[in-house]
């Protein structure tokens, strides 16, 4: 009996307490029409930042992939094996055409939201559009993630290749 | 008075000293043509000698000479395959500097990307 009790009181100090933390923002006191201002307001913004990175981040790839190009030529003249670079260069190039993609259905979709009617949206097309724009961003940070997993197999793989030229130079001033 | 034996002793006297006189001269002549045919032939002996040893001394001079252009011409060669292989290895330097330069700047423009935020 003194067990029921007790379990009995602690239960009741936490149902106000799990109510508390399980309270969201009042979706009563939510006003999606400024919210949805607010969000137009912000993609504008975004649309502006995104194709400034974007164009830096296009000219640094096809600048990263003009050098690696001149690397391999040069690096083929002094007799190394450049095949694992040029590996590289194709995934970088692959990885380009993605990014830009990714990007572009980012700026689509800010673009969109830069045209909603916010006095009929509701809730839920607001939470919808909010969703799909952090979706389509973890694209291109997923795409500037596999970028920068290329640049190390890239610095990796010109090690070698200056190993085996080092090497190729040593054994010929020794002969 | 007079003695009777002098004339018979003085005459035959003279003619054996003419006779020495002429055979001492005519000695003398041989001996100084002897010492002159010899010294003629020392001198030339000597000029001989002194022909041969220019000689010498050329033919050595000319092997010197010819030493030293060889050994000229061996050093001239050795530095000239030390200039190319200064050449190749600084070629080589130029090159493995350049490629190395290219890999930095490609480390670096990749490191600059920047995938930024949603803002959302």
């Amino acid at each position: 009996m003194k067990k029921f009790l007790i379990l009995a009181v602690v239960g009741a100090m936490l149902v106000p307490s799990a109510a508390v933390f399980a309270q969201e923002t009042p979706k009563s006191s939510f006003d999606v029409s400024a919210q949805c201002e607010a969000m137009v307001t912000r993609s504008q913004e975004r649309l502006t930042a995104n194709e400034t990175r974007h164009a830096k981040n296009i000219e640094r790839m096809n600048k990263s992939i003009e050098k690696l190009k001149k690397f391999v030529e040069k690096a083929q003249t002094l007799g190394a094996d450049t095949s694992t670079l040029e590996g590289d260069i194709a995934a970088l190039e692959s990885a380009l055409v993605d990014l830009a993609a990714d990007h572009q259905a980012v700026q689509d979709n800010l673009t969109a939201m830069t045209q909603v009617d916010c006095t009929t949206m509701t809730i839920e097309e607001y939470d919808n559009q909010i969703a799909t724009a952090k979706t389509l961003f973890e694209a291109v940070k997923e795409n500037i993630a596999v970028i920068k997993e290329i640049r190390q197999s890239i610095k990796s793989h010109v090690e070698v290749i200056f190993d085996a030229i080092q090497s190729s130079l040593n054994t010929e001033t020794s002969s | 008075m007079r003695n009777r034996y002098t004339p018979t002793l003085i005459l035959p006297l003279l003619s054996v000293l003419i006779l020495l006189g002429a055979g001492c001269a005519q000695t003398q002549a041989d001996v100084d043509a002897d010492i002159s045919g010899e010294t003629r032939q020392d001198r030339s002996g000597r000029s001989n000698q002194s022909d041969q040893e220019e000689e010498d001394e050329n033919e050595v001079e000319e092997e010197e000479t010819q030493a030293e252009s060889d050994e000229n011409q061996e050093t001239e060669g050795v530095e000239a395959q030390y200039d190319v292989n200064s050449s190749v290895d600084a070629s080589s330097s130029s090159s493995t500097a350049d490629l190395q330069d290219l890999a930095d700047e490609v480390d670096d423009l990749l490191g600059g990307m920047i995938a930024g935020e949603s803002g959302f």
